[in-house]
């Protein structure tokens, strides 16, 4: 409308994230693709960020929807939220898939093991995931979620580690870090519309 | 006398602080429920409730009935007429505002 209103549009937006439910299925997807590459599960590491993803809008509307509320944005804004989950589905299975396709060059031929910086691909492609969420949402967490990804691949690569350690670990503290959110969220906000 | 403003063109419906806050968060969306608008302003309940009335009322705002999940839900949104009263609001305002000294 304004600019003083593109200002207040804008605190609208950012607060339309703040519940900490999207953090927290990221760091729930690294988790358990660094579980499953572990584990040597592939199919769980393929299956799991679209079912996340899938759960992400049924679960916003039972949890946070009426806690803080329902808003439709104007425009461009309303547009990126529709496309935003069709778009964070094919791109956590597409990085997951070139992830996996890494995961089987890994272990399928032993002579021919793949250059070491190969080891901190998956933690820089999930990297890109988070540093978008932050492009997108205008929540700064999302880019030290990207920080802490690229760090943790580095150190994959430094110490010539497999990239599951990096992803349970880096995992482990996005998950913690959604679920504090979380929990802050769900204790300052009650269910006002479910009265 | 030339770029005065005549004090009685400044909308008392929106100058009103609560109202003014309510019309701020509600022309940064194109749509918002009553509980959203209560967590953006950090109004009461009662308070927000008389302030949407009265710029219902006023055919500023236009509240939109309608069932989702087999719930009732209740969505507010500026007309365009109250968008337009509140531009002008700003711009009255704005004038006022320029002649004031910084220091």
């Amino acid at each position: 409308m304004t600019p003083v209103a593109s200002v207040s549009e804008n605190r609208a937006f950012r607060s339309f994230w703040k519940d900490g439910l999207l953090d927290l299925m990221f760091g729930l997807v690294i988790l358990v693709v660094g579980l499953s590459w572990w584990q040597e599960v592939a199919v769980l590491g393929a299956v799991f960020p679209s079912v996340c993803a899938g759960l992400w809008y049924p679960l916003r509307k039972r949890l946070v929807e009426p806690r803080l509320g329902y808003v439709e944005f104007s425009g461009v804004r309303d547009l990126n939220i529709r496309s935003f989950r069709h778009g964070l589905t094919a791109f956590l299975t597409g990085s997951l898939t070139l992830a996996i396709i890494l995961y089987l060059v890994w272990t399928g031929n032993g002579a021919h093991r793949p250059m070491e910086w190969i080891a901190g691909l998956p933690l820089a492609l999930l990297a890109i995931p988070a540093l978008f969420f932050s492009v997108f949402t205008r929540c700064v967490r999302y880019a030290f979620y990207a920080l802490l990804l690229l760090i943790a691949g580095g150190i994959i690569i430094m110490q010539g580690w497999e990239p599951h350690v990096g992803l349970m670990a880096s995992g482990l503290v996005i998950s913690i870090a959604g679920l504090v959110i979380l929990a802050r969220f769900l204790l300052h906000y009650p269910a006002l519309n479910a009265t | 006398m030339k770029g005065a403003v005549d004090h009685q063109k400044i909308d008392r419906l929106f100058h009103e602080p609560a109202r003014l806050k309510t019309l701020v968060e509600l022309a940064a969306v194109k749509k918002a429920d009553f509980t959203w608008l209560l967590n953006q302003t950090g109004l009461t309940r009662g308070n927000l409730s008389v302030q949407m009335s009265r710029l219902a009322e006023a055919g500023v705002i236009r509240i939109i009935k309608r069932f989702q999940n087999n719930r009732p839900q209740t969505l507010y949104e500026l007309t365009a007429s109250g968008k337009a009263a509140l531009l002008q609001y700003k711009r009255n305002m704005q004038h006022i505002l320029n002649a004031l000294p910084d220091g």
